[in-house]
């Protein structure tokens, strides 16, 4: 603590993050230039060494976020920026935030760089973009004021859309920026619009402030409310505001696809919960039956659509809903085991969607995506190893015993059920029954049908080493899904219970 | 609101030093009509012409560029006006938020956006 009272040590995740942004733009612009009298061949190779200097430097600003947010966890911090001003906040919910999402970052950045070369797609912005996006996502995760966190999704979502556009030369990609970028910030002007009337009904910005002022029977204040949760339910790609997310996710460079699934739908709900136990907690009973209908209609509508898919990203797409409506569940619970349940989902969700779009990566073929379900024929006798792991990552996100998507559906109905919402655990698991049929049509393909004449592929070490570090993740929590955490007595559920044990 | 009356004393000189320059030069000045005077002025460009052509994207950048460094200035007044009662923890702030502008500036200026 300084002179002024300020908690720099707060600061430290976020500004690892936006520092490390600024420095890849600057070492790329600052690199690049002499490569203009070189030959292509040892160009291409000067190319080749800054992309993965550029990783690196990327990789390690996450990394240090990464540790420092584990380390202000395990010491148990709950510290404001400013103690006299409530505006960033660091404690156990947002530190296991900040972690979750840096390690989505930091597996996306290395399922990245292969692909980009591939694609010959500038490096330095394309990092410094996915960076800047990380810096807003950790500003939203630490925000306990309503300005603060629409600078946060401000500056998570408008890095996000230029990213989706980032494959300059193709039409699909352009329109993917063009759709996220339109009905982005639709979005998000309704949710400013929400915080304004919120802000009227009760001339709060701060949560602590809202909890104590908003007032049930206040129509501006529902109204205002109303909005924010649309912008929420926006983010968070739930029935009915998801219609931009098959075409985004389609359109989308795949590992810009595969940060934005996961890293964007984390963030988003960890704010709403922090919202919603920090400012909202007497509205609970308001809130349920909204919640509980955005729930059925994401599981119902997500689940069906995903079954009529004939491309892999846009399956995936559609699941992704399915899975933001499971999400649901617990805040239709409010029981602590829910919302630790809801954790231990978005963690074994990191691990088994960028798997799965790790696999996609890693089978593209130079400038060309192997994104069609009949594209996957024959994988296994040509790439017995990628197909395996995609059957694994198949079955977690489908939620086989054995994988980590088991035992984060099982924690998460578990605890549903305990709150007597049996109605909504019965379509949530008919909807996990449905998804098997189309998770499995992968494997079906990869192993039952005969391969196509192309030429195998080779997979880069990188991608190689993300997709070993996903599989294993999620057979490791699949076996010992309350595993002792490094450095901590307790184990990971009962941490994550405690993080919003409040 | 007595306070007030400055205002609208400003007001009112505004409104008549302007009408009174537009009036006098409407008398005074000489007129020669060309058809380039009578056209729209669209910096340089030529107002009506064909859509779906090529245009220059320089004045969309340079726009852009402006309007960054615009908004900076808007920043940096209020920031000068009260930096003494502030004191060091805003002269920090104002700092966090420069260098990403002055790095912005650098990545431009290095990636030849300058260069008209």
């Amino acid at each position: 603590m300084d002179a002024h009272g300020f908690n720099w040590h707060v600061l430290m995740p976020v500004a690892a993050v936006a520092v490390g942004s600024l420095a890849v733009l600057v070492l790329e612009v600052l690199l690049s230039r002499r490569t203009g009298e070189l030959t292509p061949p040892a160009r291409a190779a000067s190319e080749r060494r800054l992309a993965l200097l550029l990783a690196f430097i990327a990789s390690f600003s996450l990394l240090i976020a990464l540790v420092a947010s584990y380390v202000l966890l395990l010491a148990g911090v709950d510290t404001a920026f400013d103690p006299q001003n409530a505006m960033l906040r660091i404690d156990g919910l947002s530190g296991m935030a900040i972690g979750i999402v840096s390690m989505g970052a930091l597996l996306s950045v290395w399922l990245s760089s292969t692909y980009l070369m591939a694609l010959h797609i500038n490096h330095g912005e394309y990092y410094a973009l996915l960076l800047l996006a990380v810096t807003g996502m950790f500003i939203a995760l630490c925000a306990e004021n309503l300005m603060l966190l629409f600078m946060g999704v401000e500056l998570m979502s408008i890095p996000a859309y230029a990213l989706a556009a980032f494959d300059r030369s193709k039409l699909r990609s352009n329109e993917a920026g063009l759709k996220y970028f339109l009905l982005g910030s639709f979005a998000s002007a309704i949710f400013l619009y929400g915080i304004a009337l919120l802000y009227g009904a009760t001339g709060r910005l701060d949560y602590a402030g809202l909890q104590r002022t908003i007032d049930p029977s206040s129509t501006l204040a529902m109204a205002g409310l109303a909005l924010l949760l649309v912008g929420f339910a926006f983010k968070l790609a739930l029935v009915p505001f998801h219609q931009y997310v098959p075409d985004v996710y389609e359109g989308a460079p795949t590992p810009v696809t595969a940060f934005i699934s996961v890293c964007v739908k984390t963030t988003a709900v960890f704010v709403l919960l922090r919202l919603l136990l920090q400012a909202l907690p007497d509205l609970a009973g308001l809130l349920r039956p909204i919640f509980w209908l955005l729930a059925v209609a994401s599981i119902v509508v997500g689940n069906l659509m995903a079954i009529v898919q004939r491309n892999v990203k846009r399956m995936l797409a559609y699941s992704s809903i399915a899975h933001a409506g499971y999400l649901m569940l617990a805040l239709v619970s409010e029981t602590p085991e829910a919302y630790g349940a809801m954790i231990f989902y978005l963690l074994a969700y990191v691990f088994m969607n960028l798997g799965a779009f790790g696999v996609v990566i890693a089978l593209a073929a130079r400038g060309r995506d192997c994104e069609r379900i009949e594209d996957f024929a024959g994988i296994a006798s040509r790439r017995p190893g990628l197909a395996a792991v995609m059957t694994l990552f198949m079955l977690a996100l489908a939620g086989m015993p054995g994988t980590v998507g088991f035992w984060a559906k099982f924690h998460l109905f578990e605890s549903a059920l305990e709150a007597d919402e049996v109605a909504l655990v019965i379509v949530a698991i008919l909807g996990s029954v449905v998804s098997f049929y189309y998770y499995l049509r992968v494997p079906v393909e990869m192993y039952m049908r005969d391969a196509s004449e192309e030429e195998p592929t080779h997979a880069s070490t990188n991608e190689l080493a993300v997709l070993l570090a996903c599989a294993g993740v999620v057979l490791y929590l699949g076996f010992f899904p309350n595993a002792r955490l490094p450095g901590h007595a307790a184990g990971l559920l009962d941490v994550l219970r405690a993080t919003v044990g409040m | 609101m007595a306070e007030y009356a400055g205002v609208l004393i400003i007001f009112a000189l505004a409104v008549l030093l302007t009408g009174g320059m537009l009036a006098i030069q409407l008398r005074l000045a000489p007129k020669r009509i060309l058809q380039e005077k009578l056209e729209p002025f669209e910096c340089g460009e030529s107002p009506l012409v064909a859509p779906r052509r090529r245009y220059g994207v320089k004045f969309y950048l340079v726009a852009i560029l402006f309007i960054v460094f615009d908004v900076e200035a808007s920043y940096f007044y209020p920031w000068g006006v009260v930096f003494r009662e502030l004191g060091a923890p805003a002269l920090v702030a104002i700092g966090i938020f420069t260098v990403p502008l002055v790095v912005g500036l650098l990545y431009e200026w290095c990636k030849g956006a300058l260069e008209w």
